[in-house]
């Protein structure tokens, strides 16, 4: 049974990713639930502010796996829960004021948890031939801008996915700069402004949309394309959708709603 | 062991161009010298052409800023026989790869009081770091990574400055406008993004917030 992990940071506007998550691990017949009662991932932003509750609510969140995997929807929970393992596997000072914490909400910590990325179950548990066997709508005349930025994971893998749907990869200079989300609170001008020159670069890259692996990305690349554009001084209007939404689409689901392209800032033309 | 590489190589006068131009060089090099000696030869063949090899030159290759001392054996092996050569920050250039490091420098004075003048050759070690962000390019007033990493150097080494230095950095132009460069480096080094992290958790430890901002981020981390 895998256990999604649903408490992604900005959640309450990028509730997409958790919903196409579901509903693609449906499609592939792979059973799940929600890890329930989860403490809100705060990011390495909130890592850089306060370690130690970045550290507690990592692994509380592990404590709440029972035997379980968890799965994260993209990258920064990704990143959280396996940081926050590997520092405290590292740290046996922090570990203890961790555990204190815990045994006061009674749980006990558990660093023995397998995190998996949705790329992971992708490459791993379907295997990209079959991937593309199932394929219904190939997006072989769609070019694709995977934005790895600078916190990337995996991005070979996620190229494998995008590649096993017949899309075309588009290749722009920016694809690994920052998306301006770590600057976001300090500066909305600065960060529109890091965020709008990788949109805009891979429109002029003739991209159709960019595929966000990182809720951060997404959160600035759709959430604040209108501002992006005031900030870059064009009309950009290019979707941006998580790895789960292209698959889905690629496997025939039609569904807005299912998908989570009903709550995109960015309209889907592609359905 | 020789190899052939393809480069496309920067060149700007600022006195007399009014863009820059990138020309296609094709050398044979030993692989055991460095970049500051693949300069060398591109300079043999170019005319008036600029660059530096003192300590702490750098420059960026396929996008990725490194020191001129670094191994062509390295630098194969991690790009490939085809680069790029550019100079740190095109913005700055006087001519070809001098960029103009004024800026750079001045930030150094931020810190100037609290450290030896001897300590400005560790802070010069920071170049690469500093012209790697993007931010300089859009707030003037940006202090700049070289002075974080710096200033993590020196809260080690005078402990008594702690609070001082943390200060320094701490406006609303200082560390809080970072963004993680670790990939624009060669080799990719994360050992900025963690002294960052260090100086932000300890600043906003403090008691008393040096200014609002900080007051605010101190709200916003209780909150987590």
């Amino acid at each position: 049974m895998y256990k999604v992990f649903d408490n992604i940071i900005e959640k309450d506007v990028l509730s997409s990713y958790v919903t196409s998550l579901k509903e693609l691990l449906k499609e592939l017949g792979l059973e799940y639930e929600v890890l329930a009662n989860s403490k809100p991932d705060i990011a390495t932003e909130g890592k850089s502010l306060n370690e130690e509750a970045f550290l507690y609510n990592c692994a509380y969140n592990l404590s709440l796996a029972n035997g379980d995997e968890i799965v994260c929807v993209e990258d920064s929970s990704y990143t959280s829960l396996n940081l926050a393992k590997m520092i405290l596997l590292e740290d046996s000072e922090l570990k203890s004021k961790v555990v204190q914490r815990l045994q006061k909400e009674n749980k006990e910590l558990c660093l023995d948890v397998k995190v998996l990325h949705v790329n992971d179950i992708l490459r791993d548990v379907v295997g990209f031939d079959k991937l593309a066997s199932m394929v219904k709508h190939s997006f072989k005349d769609f070019n694709v801008a995977v934005f790895n930025g600078n916190k990337t994971l995996n991005s070979a893998t996620v190229d494998s996915i995008l590649l096993s749907i017949g899309a075309n990869l588009v290749d722009f200079e920016t694809n690994e700069d920052s998306d301006g989300y770590e600057v976001l609170h300090a500066s909305c001008e600065i960060a529109d402004k890091l965020a709008g020159k990788v949109v805009l670069d891979a429109f002029d890259n003739a991209a159709d949309f960019i595929v966000a692996n990182d809720a951060r990305s997404f959160f600035m690349f759709d959430n604040r394309q209108k501002s992006l554009e005031k900030s870059v001084g064009r009309e950009i209007n290019l979707p941006v959708y998580s790895i789960s939404q292209v698959v889905l689409m690629a496997l025939g689901c039609t569904d807005k709603e299912k998908i989570g392209l009903n709550t995109h800032k960015v309209a889907t033309t592609l359905i | 062991m020789e190899c052939k590489l393809i480069l496309q190589v920067f060149r700007f006068n600022h006195k007399t161009d009014y863009l820059p131009y990138y020309k296609k060089h094709v050398v044979k090099i030993d692989m055991q010298k460095s970049v500051a000696d693949l300069l060398a030869v591109v300079s043999e063949n170019e005319l008036d052409f600029g660059y530096e090899t003192e300590d702490f030159s750098a420059i960026k290759i396929n996008k990725k800023a490194l020191f001129v001392n670094t191994k062509l054996e390295e630098v194969v092996e991690f790009f490939g026989e085809e680069l790029t050569l550019e100079p740190l920050s095109p913005k700055r250039v006087l001519k070809d790869f001098i960029i103009n490091k004024d800026d750079f420098e001045e930030k150094f004075d931020l810190l100037d009081a609290f450290v030896d003048a001897s300590d400005r050759k560790l802070y010069k070690s920071y170049i690469r770091e500093y012209y790697s962000s993007e931010v300089i390019n859009l707030e003037d007033e940006f202090l700049g990574d070289a002075l974080f990493a710096f200033a993590y150097d020196m809260v080690e080494k005078y402990p008594q400055m702690k609070n001082k230095i943390l200060d320094a950095i701490s406006s609303e132009t200082g560390i809080w406008l970072h963004i993680n460069t670790s990939n624009k480096l060669y080799p990719v080094n994360f050992e900025l993004e963690r002294k960052v992290e260090f100086l932000k958790n300890e600043i906003i430890k403090k008691e008393t917030p040096v200014n609002e901002y900080v007051a605010k981020l101190q709200d916003i981390s209780r909150s987590f």
